[in-house]
């Protein structure tokens, strides 16, 4: 069976199945959803308007048996960047969504009146459903609820009520294959999701599967791929402490934005640091790894209990916990868990909504380090929609303009992340440069080596820098494409064995002889269309640059600043 | 300095000596020979071959700056050494040792390279993740420094690990394992030594 195109209209409460325009047929992923939205939504339309699109699209290799090919991407344009988007999760509903033989859902239009809907997916394509029962309602209860009104093996898309109030840190959260949450975060995908009053989506590939053309080299191409991820002693680390590793080793760079970018290193870092939290898991009966889909095989997810060993949250990742800890000076990991949990039933994206909070700590809505307040304005605020609840569910930037503070760490709008760039400049040109906002994933230390994009001008200089990040997100928005999981980096990087068995595996499955050249184009391709596609919405030059506090203020320990041109910087597009 | 200070010797049941090596990420003193390089150094802790320091040490950081040239010798009155496993992200392959990506850490955050004086020094060691795991029940088991408070913080965070031990000796003298931690705090300096009991 070939693969589909499932398009929605809510509109028109209409569903089609349709074939893949030739010119769609190589991609999956990210480089798929950044060509659909480039291509159907108009650049300059309103992100929560009927124009705007939600696409949703498993990657090349998704619903195969391939090690850790579970994300799903989505993409639309940005209600909080106004960029155009992608952002990725686990969950069961990638490898789901590709054994219904759908390569893409593009959800469209937005319904007349006040109707929420659920929307059914299966081989034969989708039908809408009024869902009267689970809107306004929480993502956990929704969890609960389906798992009696849907069969266990089912996936589920949904959006808590941070989507459904149309909130711009809203996020599209994804079930797990243990009934718990994956979120794709960034970008207020999930205000999207409720402008067009979809609640939740399920998934039922009934008997379908995903045809392999030459199943013999799938298998042994998977075979080499899995023992070099296994291997690869990042992979052993982050099977134990997961991503919050890095806690302890980014305080003692100074690089550890503090109580809203204002020091590099935190007092606490010992108090919630990956080694820490191990701990806590042992000693609570929780699980210190833990896959976010089926077929994972570095499992860097975790279960973390409270003290009454009680479920908490799972996928706690470096990037929430130095959000909530770090920077609004938190120290207490189980206030920081509270918070997590809270943010996942709401349906928010942990970073933006809590490099928020740390600003409005700054503006002195609430205290650095008072952990108990950011649970009780997640509950009492942002959850019923108050005024200042509002202002902090729409991120940062919405944050510092509602209280007039200038230490406002964006880019496009779109909250920097757990890396200082002072003190960690690698990091700050991905920020800058990046088509969707601050975001640490869109340049990972992906292969350039073996990609031969390893760069070409004196490494030394700041040009040579900057070519050196183009070639990690070239390399990076083509991983994104197939489905797999970034944290196939490290083993990319180090085993040469390792991406060529990932290109043999895409070849495998489609019958195709792609080479690493056209990987390198496909990354070019997608950088490409998604900075036309911002081009046309209004976005210049001006927009990649971070915010200019970091040029003045210098970062404690090291007492660096960020000193790159902005010509400097515009040499990113020089391919 | 170090040895000069109070023993603080404990025993702990043989299953739970992993949880004490998380106390090393706060960092703890070793006393050493000055101007020696970060190679040797690290050479002469428990367990830390060559074979060790070249593979599994993959990110060190002296006085905050990442190293990647093992003959940098110790340098500060008070260096402070931070050693850990290969690390994820774009950060972990920017730190790691002699990483293409060592191009993308920040200018000025290097530290300079001088010989420094042959007195003795007392380093401050953090052991961080995998490397705390597997070479941290050594070390505290030939003894490092810290302060009385340092050890009473982390028992008081990890009270369950009150049980787990079989005996306290301070100074001397055996001390009851349920109420010895408040005779921590008002010691500055300890040389702490914690070993299995394998009774
Ligand atoms: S390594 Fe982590 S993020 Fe990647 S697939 Fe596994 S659990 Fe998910």
């Amino acid at each position: 069976m070939a693969d589909k195109i499932f398009r929605i209209n809510m509109t028109t409460l209409s569903t089609t199945v349709e074939d893949i325009p030739p010119a769609w047929a190589g991609h999956g992923g990210r480089g798929l959803t950044s060509t659909i939205v480039a291509a159907e939504v108009p650049p300059t339309c309103h992100p929560l308007g009927p124009n705007n699109k939600l696409v949703i699209a498993p990657g090349l290799l998704s619903g195969t048996p391939a090690a850790n090919s579970g994300r799903l991407s989505i993409g639309a344009k940005s209600p909080l960047t106004g960029t155009i988007k992608e952002s990725n999760a686990g969950g069961t509903a990638a490898q789901l969504l590709a054994r219904c033989g759908c390569k893409a859902i593009i959800l469209e239009g937005c319904p007349a009146g006040d109707s929420w809907y659920n929307l059914a997916v299966n081989p034969d394509g989708v039908t809408i459903n009024i869902e009267s029962d689970l809107a306004g309602k929480g993502n956990f209860e929704l969890i609960n609820t389906l798992a009696n009104r849907l069969s266990s093996k089912q996936g589920i898309i949904t959006i808590g009520l941070a989507g459904e109030m149309k909130m711009t840190a809203a996020n599209i959260s994804i079930k797990d294959p243990d009934g718990h949450l994956r979120s794709a975060g960034r970008g207020g995908l999930g205000a999207v999701m409720g402008s067009k009053r979809v609640k939740f989506i399920s998934i039922d590939p009934k008997d379908g599967k995903v045809a392999i053309a030459d199943p013999e080299k799938f298998k042994a191409a998977n075979k080499i791929f899995s023992k070099a991820l296994v291997d690869h002693p990042v992979s052993q680390g982050l099977g134990q402490y997961g991503t919050n590793v890095l806690v302890n080793i980014i305080n003692e760079s100074g690089g550890l934005p503090t109580r809203n970018f204002t020091a590099g290193q935190f007092a606490g870092h010992d108090k919630i640091s990956g080694e820490t939290m191990y701990d806590k898991i042992m000693e609570r009966g929780g699980k210190p790894k833990h896959g976010c889909h089926p077929g994972c095989v570095i499992q860097c997810s975790q279960i973390y209990n409270d003290i009454n060993k009680n479920y908490k949250t799972s996928g706690f990742e470096y990037e929430s916990i130095w959000a909530m800890g770090a920077d609004c000076g938190v120290d207490n990991l189980d206030h920081i868990a509270e918070a997590d949990s809270l943010m996942d039933d709401l349906g928010l994206d942990t970073i933006e909504t809590s490099v928020a909070m740390g600003v409005a700590m700054e503006a002195g809505v609430l205290a650095f380090g008072d952990g108990a307040g950011i649970c009780r304005i997640l509950k009492d605020e942002v959850g019923k929609g108050t005024g200042l609840g509002r202002i902090i569910g729409g991120g940062a930037a919405s944050v510092g303009r509602a209280f007039g503070v200038t230490r406002v760490p964006v880019v496009k709008n779109q909250a920097i992340p757990a890396y200082d760039p002072r003190s960690i400049k690698g990091m700050g040109i991905t920020y800058a440069t990046s088509t969707q906002g601050a975001d640490h994933t869109m340049g990972y230390s992906v292969a350039t080596n073996i990609l031969k994009v390893g760069g070409s001008v004196d490494p030394l200089s700041k040009v040579g820098q900057v070519e050196l990040s183009r070639n990690l997100q070239i390399a990076t928005a083509a991983i994104d494409s197939t489905g797999m999981c970034l944290f196939i980096a490290f083993a990319a990087l180090d085993d040469t064995t390792c991406l060529p068995a990932l290109i043999d595996m895409i070849n495998a499955r489609f019958g195709i002889n792609l080479t690493g050249d056209d990987v390198v184009n496909l990354g070019k391709y997608i950088l490409k269309t998604e900075k036309a596609f911002n081009e046309a919405a209004g976005f210049t030059k001006a927009d990649d640059r971070l915010p200019e506090f970091f040029n003045y203020e210098p970062l404690p320990p090291h007492n660096v600043v960020w000193d790159f041109t902005g010509e400097e910087i515009d040499s990113f597009w020089n391919f | 300095m170090t040895e000069a200070s109070p023993v603080v010797e404990i025993k702990v049941h043989a299953d739970s000596i992993n949880r004490y090596s998380t106390l090393l990420q706060m960092g703890v003193d070793i006393e050493t020979q000055g101007a020696i390089s970060i190679g040797t150094f690290l050479n002469r802790l428990p367990g830390f071959t060559a074979d060790y320091i070249n593979n599994r040490v993959q990110t060190i950081f002296l006085n905050g700056s990442a190293i990647d040239d093992l003959q940098k010798p110790l340098t500060g009155s008070r260096p402070v050494l931070a050693i850990s496993a290969a690390m994820p992200g774009l950060a972990g392959a920017i730190f790691r040792r002699n990483s293409l990506h060592a191009v993308l850490r920040s200018d000025g955050v290097d530290i300079s390279v001088s010989a420094g004086s042959a007195e003795p020094v007392a380093v401050t060691l953090k052991l961080f993740n995998m490397i705390a795991q597997e070479k941290g029940a050594d070390l505290l088991a030939r003894g490092v420094g810290c302060t009385g408070t340092q050890l009473a913080l982390f028992l008081t965070d990890n009270l369950e690990l009150i049980s787990t031990i079989t005996q306290v000796i301070l100074a001397g003298q055996h001390l009851d394992r349920s109420d010895f931690i408040k005779h921590l705090h008002r010691l500055d300096a300890i040389f702490l030594i914690i070993r299995k009991d394998d009774v």
